[in-house]
C-alpha cells in the first residue's frame, strides 16, 4: 500500500498539471472563459479589447523569454497590423479587407522582421543590437504614420466602423478564441523540439553552435514568428479599438508590450498575457491623477522586476510549479553504434597560421591526427592548445593555411557546418544549457541539428544514446537528475554531463579541452575508458590534457605545442624521451 | 610580521575550488618560489592573494594588515605589485605610458635603476607596446612591477619565452628589488632561471602545497619528482 | 546649396551631440543607455526652467552638472549591480527612461519651446543661415576635438584607453577601475544634459522627445564603434545622408533613409570584419 502511494502525486493524477506549457496557458484560459459571468458588461468589453495586447506581450515572451531576443519595437509590428486591416476595410467590403489586412499586415511585419534580423544576428554582433535596432525601427515608423497623413490619417488614425459583433459576451468569446488558438499554439511551438532548442539558443547561443545548430536561424525564424503574431494582434486590436492610430506603433507602445511581458513574467507565455490583462484592467479602474501615479509606479515595479524578479508575476507559480511538476523524463533507450567511420587522417592542416593583433598564437608547418586513435595535446600555458581546438571547431574565423577535416576543407565554414560534419568540442570550463534540464541537455547533445517540420510540433519523449554514454551518465548520477535543470549540478557533474553531450552524437571527431579538470582520479579513469572506447569504435580523439599519467594511460600519439609551434609528434614513449619535451617540462637544460 | 602572509588559503572559480589550505610567507628581502605543473593552480593561487577571486578561506596578511577582502587597486596602491602571466600589457599603448599607468607616486627613481637592467626598453619608449617581441614585453612587465612595487612583487612566470641568453638580465633585476627590501613571490616553471635566485621553495600539486622549505642542493631533485612527466 | 550643405552639418553636429555621451558609455562600459533620450530632455528642461533665473548660457552649465550627477547616482544605484548583465542594462535604462518620462509627465507641462539666445541669420555665401545653428556645429566640432584630445595626449585619457582594452590588468596597476566606470557614466550623462540643453531651442520640449535623439545617437554609436574616433565619419555618413534627404524630400523620408543607410553600412561592416 505504501508502495503503491510512493509513486503518487496530485500532479501525475491530473496529467496536464505536469507540464507547465499545458498547466499555464489552460489555467489562464479556463479562468477567461469564466470572466464575463464574473464581470459586468462594461468590463467584459474592456478585458475582451486587451486581448491583442496579450498576444502581443505572449508573442514577446517567446521571443524574449524564450529565446533571448530582448525586442524593444514590437509597436512596430502591431503597428503595421492595425493600419494594414483599417487599410483593407477602409477600401474593399469587409471580409476580404479583412482578409486582406491580415495577409499584408502580417506579410508586412515578417518582412520587417526579417530584415532586422538580418542585420542584427550574427557571431559578432552584440546581443543588445537588436535591441537598438528594433527600438530605432518603431521610433521610425511613427514618424511614418504621423507624416503621411493622406496613408494613415496622421494624428487622428484610421476610424473603422464596427466589425465585430454588437453584442459584448460574442465579441468577448471572438476575441478569447483568436487568443486561445494563439496562445496554444506559441505553446505548442515552445513545447516542442524547437522549443528545446531555442531554450539552449537564450541560454548560450555561442555553445549551441557547436552541436551544429545554425543560431542565427533559429533567432531570424523566432523573430520573424513573433512579429507575425503580434501584427495579427494589431488587426485584432483595429476591429476592438475601431480605429488604427499613431500612439499604437511607436516606442511609448513598444515600452508598454516590455512592460507588461516583464511584469506578467517572460519566461511563461501565459505569464505575459496575464500581465497584459492585468495591468490594462487595473488602468481601467484608474483615472485622473491615480493614473498618473500608476504609471510612474508601474515604471518603478518594471525596475525592480528587472533588478530582482525575472520571472515577474509568474515568481510564486514557478516555485510551487517546480514542486507540483512531474514532467514525464526522457526515455533513454541505447543506440545502435554506427561503426562506419572511416579510416586515415581525420585531420590534416598545413602551414596554420592564427594572430590575435600582434601575438601569433599558433603558427604550425603541418600537424594531423587519425581516425580510430586518441590523440592528446599538451604544452605549457599560451603554447596554442586551446587555440588548435577552437580551430578545429570552426570558431577562428581569421586564420591561414589549409585544413582538411573529414575530407572537407574547413577554413571559412561556420561553425555549425563544422560541427555538422561530426566535429564536437568539449569546453575547458564546463558549458552546458544552465537553465534546461539534464534531459534536455543530453537531447541537444544527441539529437540531429537539422530542423524538419516535424521538430516545430513534436516533443521526443525517447531518445537513442550510445550505451557506453549512458552508462557514464548513470555512474555519475544523472540518470537521477534528469529532471534537475543543469545549472543546479555540482562542477564535476557538469563536465560529465558536457561530456555525455559531445559523445551523445556519435561523432567522427571529438575535441575535448581539459575535461578532466579538477577531476578525481577515478573520475578521470571513467572518462578515459570512455574515450578509448570511442576510439576503438572508429572515431578520432583529441584531448587536451596536462595530466601526463593520465594521457600515458590513453593516447596513442601525442602532439606537443609550444609558443603556438608543434615540437614534438610521436607515441607516448617517443614524445617523453624527446629532448625538447623534458626542457620545457623542466626548464632549460633539467 | 612583515612581509607578505598567505593563511589557508582556499580559492576557486565560482563552485570549483582550485586552491586549498596553501599557507605561506615571504619576509622583507626574501624571495620565494612556487614549482608546479600545469593547471595545479599556481595562478589561480596568485589571482585570490591580488583580490581578483574570492577566497573561500583563509587570509592574506600584509605587513601583519590583513588584506584580503579588499578590491585588487587597493591591494596595487598598498604596494603590491603584480605581474601576471598572460598579455600583461596595454599593447595599444606606448611603452612610455604603460609605465606610466602604473607609476605609485610621483618618484620614478626606482624605474631608472630598472631601466637600466633592461636598456632595451629604454630605446622602446615611444614604441606600442603590442609591436614588442615577447621576450621585451615580459622586461617591460618587469620593468613596471618591480619599479612599482614597494612592499611585495609577485611575479607570474615572468621568463615564459624569454631567450636563455637574457635571464641573467631577469635574475639582476629580481636580486636588485629583493636588496631593497622587497618580499619577492615567482612562479616558475623555469628551475634554472628560480633555484639560484630562490632562498625558499614550494612546490604545488592539485591545488595544495605538497613539498616546501629552504633551497639547498638537493632541493632540485625533489622539485623535479614532481615536474617530471 | 549652400544652405543644404549647412543644414547637412547642423544635422551632422546633432548627431554627434547625441552621441557623444552615449559613445562615452558604451566604449568604456558595454552598456547602452536606453534612457540617454531622457538624460537628454532632462537637460532640455534644466533649460527651460534656468531660463528664468540666469543667462542661458549658465543654465547649460548647470543642466550639465545636474545630469551628470544624477548619472553618477544612477550608476552606484542601478547599472553596478548589473555589470556583466548586458540585457539588463538595457532594460533598467529603458525602465529608467520610462520612469524619468512618467514622473516629468506627471507634471503636465505640456509642450513647450525655448528661444536659443541669438538667432540672428548670417549670412554665409550668399545665403541666409541661423547664428545658432552655426554655434551648434562649431560647438559638435570642438566637443568632438576636446574629446579626442582628452582621449589621445591627457593622462585621464590614457587611463581609460586602458581600462577599455583590460579592466583585469588596469586594477592590477593600481586604477580604480569602479570610480572610472562611475565617472564615465556621469560623463555620459552630462554630455547629455549639455546637448539637450543646447538643442533645446531648437526642438518643441516634452516629455517625449528624447526618443528622436536616441535614435541618431544609437545609430551613430553603433556605426562608430568603440572609439570616440568613429563618432566623426559615422556621424557624417548619417547627416549626409540625412540633409540630402531632407533637401529633396522631407524631415521622415531623411529619418527613414538614415536608419536604412546604417543598417547597409552596419552590414558592410560586419562582413568586412569577417575577413
Amino acid at each position: 500500500m505504501k508502495n503503491a502511494l510512493n509513486g503518487w502525486s496530485f500532479a501525475s493524477a491530473v496529467p496536464i498539471l505536469n507540464s507547465p506549457w499545458w498547466r499555464d496557458p489552460v489555467c489562464l484560459l479556463i479562468i477567461l472563459a469564466a470572466c464575463p459571468f464574473l464581470l459586468d458588461s462594461y468590463r467584459v468589453s474592456s478585458l475582451a479589447s486587451y486581448f491583442p495586447y496579450a498576444m502581443a506581450a505572449s508573442a514577446l515572451a517567446l521571443v524574449w523569454g524564450y529565446c533571448g531576443i530582448l525586442a524593444l519595437g514590437q509597436a512596430a509590428f502591431f503597428g503595421l497590423g492595425a493600419y494594414a486591416a483599417a487599410k483593407g476595410i477602409e477600401s474593399y467590403p469587409v471580409a476580404p479587407g479583412l482578409v486582406a489586412g491580415i495577409f499584408i499586415g502580417c506579410a508586412a511585419a515578417g518582412a520587417l522582421a526579417w530584415i532586422l534580423a538580418r542585420v542584427s544576428f550574427g557571431v559578432r554582433a552584440g546581443a543588445f543590437l537588436i535591441s537598438v535596432m528594433t527600438f530605432c525601427t518603431a521610433v521610425a515608423f511613427e514618424q511614418l504614420a504621423l507624416k503621411f497623413t493622406s496613408v494613415t490619417g496622421g494624428q487622428n488614425g484610421i476610424p473603422l466602423d464596427r466589425v465585430l459583433p454588437k453584442d459584448p459576451l460574442l465579441s468577448y468569446y471572438i476575441g478569447f478564441v483568436v487568443f486561445a488558438m494563439l496562445l496554444l499554439g506559441m505553446a505548442v511551438i515552445t513545447r516542442s523540439n524547437l522549443g528545446r532548442v531555442i531554450a539552449s539558443v537564450r541560454d548560450d547561443s555561442m555553445r549551441i553552435r557547436f552541436f551544429g545548430t545554425n543560431a542565427e536561424l533559429v533567432q531570424r525564424r523566432v523573430f520573424v514568428l513573433g512579429a507575425i503574431v503580434t501584427a495579427f494582434a494589431g488587426v485584432l486590436d483595429a476591429l476592438y479599438s475601431q480605429i488604427a492610430a499613431p500612439d499604437r506603433i511607436g516606442f511609448a507602445f513598444s515600452t508598454f508590450i516590455v512592460l507588461w511581458c516583464a511584469i506578467g513574467g517572460r519566461n511563461s507565455l501565459a505569464a505575459a498575457a496575464f500581465g497584459a490583462l492585468l495591468v490594462n484592467m487595473v488602468s481601467n479602474e484608474l483615472s485622473g491623477i491615480f493614473l498618473d501615479y500608476w504609471q510612474i509606479l508601474l515604471a518603478l515595479i518594471f525596475i525592480i522586476v528587472v533588478m530582482f524578479l525575472p520571472d515577474g508575476l509568474y515568481w510564486p507559480i514557478r516555485v510551487l510549479g517546480s514542486r507540483l511538476n512531474a514532467p514525464r523524463p526522457l526515455q533513454l533507450e541505447p543506440a545502435v553504434a554506427s561503426s562506419s567511420h572511416p579510416e586515415g587522417p581525420a585531420f590534416v592542416g598545413e602551414k596554420l597560421i592564427q594572430r590575435f593583433g600582434s601575438f601569433t598564437a599558433l603558427d604550425v608547418d603541418r600537424v594531423s591526427f587519425d581516425f580510430g586513435h586518441v590523440t592528446a595535446l599538451i604544452g605549457p600555458n599560451g603554447a596554442g592548445k586551446s587555440t588548435l581546438i577552437a580551430f578545429l571547431s570552426g570558431a577562428l574565423s581569421d586564420a591561414h593555411g589549409k585544413a582538411i577535416l573529414v575530407g572537407k576543407e574547413m577554413l571559412g565554414i561556420p561553425i555549425w557546418k563544422v560541427a555538422r560534419l561530426g566535429v564536437k568540442r568539449k569546453f575547458q570550463n564546463p558549458r552546458v544549457f544552465e537553465s534546461l534540464s539534464v534531459a534536455d541537455n543530453l537531447f541537444i547533445g544527441a539529437r540531429d541539428p537539422k530542423l524538419r517540420m516535424r521538430d516545430w510540433l513534436v516533443r521526443d519523449q525517447c531518445l537513442p544514446i550510445p550505451e557506453d554514454v549512458m552508462s557514464l551518465a548513470r555512474q555519475h548520477g544523472l540518470l537521477a537528475r534528469l529532471n534537475d535543470d543543469a545549472g543546479s549540478l555540482a562542477h564535476g557533474q557538469k563536465q560529465f554531463l558536457e561530456v555525455c553531450m559531445v559523445l551523445g552524437s556519435q561523432s567522427q571527431v571529438v575535441l575535448l579541452d581539459e575535461p578532466t579538470a579538477g577531476m578525481e582520479s577515478a573520475d578521470r579513469a571513467a572518462i578515459g575508458q570512455v574515450l578509448v572506447y570511442l576510439a576503438r569504435s572508429g572515431a578520432a580523439v583529441l584531448i587536451v590534457e596536462h595530466d601526463f599519467d593520465f594521457v600515458r594511460s590513453i593516447a596513442d600519439r601525442i602532439l606537443v605545442l609550444d609558443q603556438g609551434a608543434l615540437i614534438a609528434d610521436g607515441t607516448v614513449s617517443e614524445v617523453s624521451e624527446d629532448r625538447k619535451v623534458r626542457d620545457l617540462y623542466l626548464g632549460e637544460g633539467g | 610580521m612583515t612581509g607578505l602572509e598567505v593563511e589557508h588559503l582556499g580559492t576557486g572559480y565560482g563552485t570549483t575550488q582550485v586552491v586549498t589550505d596553501v599557507s605561506l610567507s615571504v619576509e622583507p628581502g626574501q624571495i620565494v618560489a612556487i614549482f608546479g605543473r600545469n593547471g595545479v593552480g599556481k595562478t589561480t593561487l596568485l589571482r585570490g592573494i591580488m583580490g581578483y577571486l574570492p577566497l573561500s578561506c583563509g587570509r592574506v596578511l600584509l605587513d601583519g594588515e590583513p588584506i584580503s577582502g579588499k578590491r585588487t587597486h587597493v591591494i596595487v596602491r598598498a604596494g603590491v605589485g603584480y605581474a601576471a602571466q598572460e598579455r600583461s600589457i596595454f599593447s595599444d599603448l606606448t611603452v612610455e605610458t604603460n609605465l606610466k599607468l602604473a607609476r605609485q607616486g610621483g618618484d620614478n627613481r626606482e624605474e631608472e635603476a630598472m631601466l637600466n637592467c633592461f636598456p632595451r626598453i629604454r630605446e622602446r619608449m615611444t614604441q606600442k607596446a603590442g609591436t614588442l617581441s615577447g621576450g621585451e614585453q615580459k622586461m617591460l612587465i618587469a620593468v613596471r612591477t618591480l619599479a612599482n612595487a614597494s612592499r611585495v612583487a609577485i611575479l607570474d612566470e615572468i621568463v615564459e619565452g624569454v631567450q636563455p641568453g637574457l635571464l641573467g638580465m631577469f635574475q639582476e633585476a629580481v636580486r636588485r628589488a629583493s636588496s631593497r627590501g622587497l618580499s619577492i613571490l615567482l612562479v616558475e616553471q623555469h628551475l634554472n632561471y628560480a633555484l639560484p635566485l630562490a632562498h625558499d621553495f614550494i612546490v604545488m600539486s592539485s591545488g595544495r602545497v605538497v613539498e616546501a622549505g629552504p633551497v639547498t642542493g638537493s632541493s632540485r631533485e625533489q622539485i623535479e619528482r614532481h615536474l617530471v612527466l | 546649396m549652400t544652405i543644404t550643405i549647412l543644414n547637412s552639418f547642423f544635422g551632422v553636429a546633432v548627431l554627434i551631440l547625441s552621441a557623444a555621451g552615449l559613445v562615452v558609455v558604451f566604449g568604456l562600459m558595454k552598456v547602452v543607455n536606453f534612457a540617454h533620450g531622457e538624460a537628454m530632455m532632462l537637460g532640455a528642461y534644466v533649460a527651460l526652467i534656468a531660463r528664468d533665473w540666469m543667462p542661458f548660457w549658465l543654465g547649460i552649465v548647470v543642466a550639465g552638472i545636474g545630469i551628470g550627477v544624477l548619472g553618477v547616482v544612477i550608476e552606484r544605484l542601478l547599472i553596478r549591480r548589473l555589470y556583466r548583465r548586458i540585457l539588463d542594462t538595457i532594460l533598467a535604462t529603458w525602465g529608467l527612461g520610462l520612469l524619468i518620462r512618467e514622473l516629468i509627465g506627471a507634471f503636465d507641462p505640456g509642450y513647450s519651446s525655448l528661444d536659443a539666445p541669438f538667432d540672428a541669420p548670417v549670412s554665409i555665401l550668399g545665403s541666409d543661415f541661423s547664428a545658432y545653428r552655426l554655434f551648434i556645429i562649431a560647438f559638435a566640432a570642438v566637443l568632438l576635438t576636446a574629446m579626442w584630445v582628452i582621449e589621445r595626449f591627457t593622462s585621464l585619457g590614457k587611463t581609460v584607453r586602458a581600462v577599455i582594452s583590460d579592466p583585469d590588468l588596469a586594477r592590477g596597476i593600481g586604477i580604480n577601475v569602479d570610480r572610472v566606470y562611475a565617472l564615465s557614466f556621469g560623463t555620459g550623462w552630462l554630455l547629455a544634459g549639455v546637448a539637450g540643453a543646447l538643442l533645446a531651442p531648437m526642438v518643441t520640449i516634452a516629455p517625449t522627445m528624447g526618443g528622436n535623439f536616441l535614435v541618431g545617437g544609437f545609430l551613430t554609436t553603433i556605426l562608430a564603434g568603440p572609439t570616440l574616433l568613429g563618432i566623426g565619419p559615422a556621424a557624417g555618413l548619417l547627416g549626409g545622408t540625412g540633409g540630402i534627404f531632407a533637401t529633396i524630400a522631407d524631415a521622415t523620408t531623411a529619418s527613414i533613409a538614415v536608419l536604412v543607410v546604417a543598417m547597409i553600412a552596419m552590414k558592410i561592416k560586419d562582413s568586412r570584419s569577417g575577413r
